[in-house]
């Protein structure tokens, strides 16, 4: 047992290279399975705290406001207990173009509001008061009791605008790039006088089945008129709780693929530094043989160093991916899982280590290490120590 | 313990009668693609007693080194046995030559130490599979190092050492053991007049208490040995 461990600084550069080898592998590996499973943890979680029901408006298949008269005809559906108009509109700010999302709702729906926001909320009404998330805050040079003047155009006039809250970098990676203000000022801004872009509706759970059968059944063209080609779309939160997860495995899918690239084009390297080859390594398991060991002691020796170089690269890994995502805030891999240009800040970046791709990880560096160690152990130790000494 | 005393006092008996070594008409052949067949070792027989001291010479290439392998048990004969306290070995499994070695101590021309290692740790390597504790080790080391003259050089790096300096330290690994029997081949063949002038004594001193084979260029160690086995391309030329 310690002869193998002693043996891992026998080989001091080789080890370290294998080490180095492992550890480039297997961090971004673990690194960007937390994040996938972070943000799963805080999507469910969101739309756990969230409504029952999502109504939007379709037209020839695309996104479109609904007029508000659509928010009466959904209220007065037996068992719905309540809905919230919300106006959701991608902004463009500042000179150099920095990409928002506008968020029109009543401010007691402003998630963590009363909690983590610096400053106050905005006020109901056309206030033009904006709450915001600090990482556009920071890169529009903007805080709290700042002016924005008008970046819209609008058949009732531009406005100037003024922050009256800041949602701080550690609150939620989802608020970072967000503009919160009241529904009148988003309407306002976004030039749709009557109309919002979805409807929030909240009901006992087991009537949520019912509750969307009725709002797709609703009589548009009585509502509101006849041949808009008006369709509403209702997604349950079970669905949502479906269809978010599967964007998140589809680019956690799309890591796995790139890590097994990598460590595909990693393993010859591995193999070559964890054994294969090597001729001091040979000679050295001639001498061995020559002075009395048997195979099966030179391989236990041979398991005992690698296993000791995977399990230390694998730790390593674990406590540098940490690193990377907890202080360096996951930078280079968070851009994988949430888009740059959406309304997304990496500040506060959600990550959860399982034991699972981990294990997985530490599996795939012990194989990698000892197919090179000890096959070529293996090799030298069988034939006769006279070949392996020359 | 009665056993043991009864099994001690049949080797001594046996010891009395046969060799120690007995080399039976031994041959190692080697196929070379671009020389073809090569008769290293051609039907060479020859016994060692006990405590004796025996020198294989010959010119370069005469098969000296393949000899002492196949003695050693680090190479198989392609015809012939090789005889170790009446236990022949040229068919023995994997495992029983690695017995044999455990019995042997053997020193190289190029003593192949450990780099990284200090010497008492190069020296102990061969006890770690025999059980050895570390502690124990160590005791081993300073006692076998003592021996050959280098008791101060335990924790240098063997990178460190002079030619002589290591070769002293292939031959503490050897004696580290309590050997049998040490083989070793031209192991003064390196190093200068002086540090060749100590080992020749150190081998002389080493056959009060083992069977040496070695094989050896060097006229002055040969001529401290018992039994001079000359050979020329594989053969005795003894007779």
């Amino acid at each position: 047992m310690l002869s193998g461990i002693d043996a891992v600084a026998l080989h001091p550069v080789r080890n370290a290279v294998t080490f180095a080898c492992l550890v480039a592998m297997l961090v971004p590996y673990v690194a960007g399975v937390a994040v996938a499973r972070g943000l799963l943890d805080a999507a469910r979680g969101a739309i756990d705290a969230g409504a029952n029901v999502y109504v939007r408006a379709q037209r020839f298949g695309m996104a479109v406001p609904m007029p508000l008269s659509i928010r009466e005809a959904v209220a007065e559906i037996d068992a719905v207990e309540r809905v919230t108009p919300r106006i959701v509109s991608p902004l463009v700010l500042g000179v150099r173009g920095e990409h928002a999302l506008l968020v029109g709702v009543p401010a007691d729906l402003v998630p963590l509001a009363e909690e983590r926001v610096r400053g106050r909320l905005f006020k109901p009404g056309a206030t033009h008061e904006f709450v915001m998330g600090e990482a556009l805050a920071s890169s529009l040079a903007l805080d709290v009791g700042a002016r924005m003047p008008p970046f819209y155009r609008s058949a009732r006039g531009e406005r100037v605008a003024t922050i009256v809250g800041v949602f701080p970098d550690d609150a939620s990676p989802w608020l970072g790039r967000m503009v919160f203000t009241s529904l009148e000022t988003a309407a306002w801004i976004a030039n749709e006088d009557r109309a919002v872009t979805q409807l929030l509706v909240a009901c006992e759970n087991e009537n949520t089945a019912a509750v969307t059968r009725a709002i797709e059944q609703l009589p548009l063209a009585t509502l509101i008129a006849p041949g808009t080609g008006l369709r509403l779309q209702a997604t349950t939160r079970d669905e949502l709780e479906l269809l978010l997860p599967r964007e998140i495995f589809h680019r956690e899918s799309a890591l796995q693929l790139l890590f097994m690239l990598v460590f595909a084009m990693g393993i010859p390297l591995v193999l070559v530094t964890s054994g294969l080859g090597d001729r001091g390594r040979r000679r050295e398991t001639g001498l061995l043989r020559a002075t009395g060991w048997r195979v099966d002691e030179i391989l236990a020796r041979a398991v005992i160093e690698n296993v000791a170089i995977a399990l230390a690269a694998a730790s390593a890994s674990i406590v540098i991916a940490w690193a990377w995502l907890e202080l360096g805030r996951g930078a280079g891999i968070a851009p994988i899982f949430l888009r740059a240009e959406a309304a997304y800040s990496t500040s506060a970046l959600p990550y959860r280590m399982t034991p699972l791709p981990v294990l997985l990880g530490v599996t795939i560096a012990l194989m990698i290490v000892l197919a090179g160690s000890v096959t070529a152990t293996w090799r030298t130790a069988s034939v006769a120590p006279s070949e392996t000494m020359r | 313990m009665a056993n043991s005393v009864g099994r001690s006092l049949r080797d001594d008996a046996l010891s009395a009668t046969q060799p120690h070594v007995d080399v039976r008409n031994v041959s190692r052949v080697f196929h070379d693609r671009r020389r073809g067949v090569i008769c290293a070792v051609n039907a060479v027989s020859f016994s060692v007693r006990h405590g004796e001291f025996v020198a294989v010479r010959g010119p370069s290439g005469c098969g000296k080194t393949t000899l002492l392998r196949v003695i050693a048990a680090l190479d198989r004969t392609t015809s012939g046995d090789v005889i170790l306290d009446g236990h022949p070995y040229s068919a023995a499994s994997a495992g029983e030559l690695t017995i044999v070695r455990r019995r042997l101590g053997l020193v190289f021309q190029d003593p192949v130490l450990i780099p990284r290692l200090t010497v008492w740790e190069n020296v102990t390597y061969p006890l770690i599979p025999r059980g050895y504790a570390r502690r124990a080790r160590r005791t081993a080391a300073r006692t076998v190092l003592e021996r050959v003259g280098i008791a101060d050089l335990g924790e240098a790096r063997v990178e460190l050492l002079s030619g002589g300096e290591r070769q002293r330290v292939g031959l503490a690994r050897a004696l580290v053991t309590t050997p049998e029997l040490v083989v070793a081949d031209e192991p003064t063949a390196h190093l200068d007049a002086d540090a060749a002038r100590q080992i020749r004594s150190l081998f002389t001193e080493l056959t009060a208490h083992v069977t040496v084979i070695i094989a050896t260029h060097d006229a002055d160690l040969a001529g401290a040995a018992d039994t001079i086995l000359e050979l020329d391309h594989g053969k005795s030329a003894t007779g």
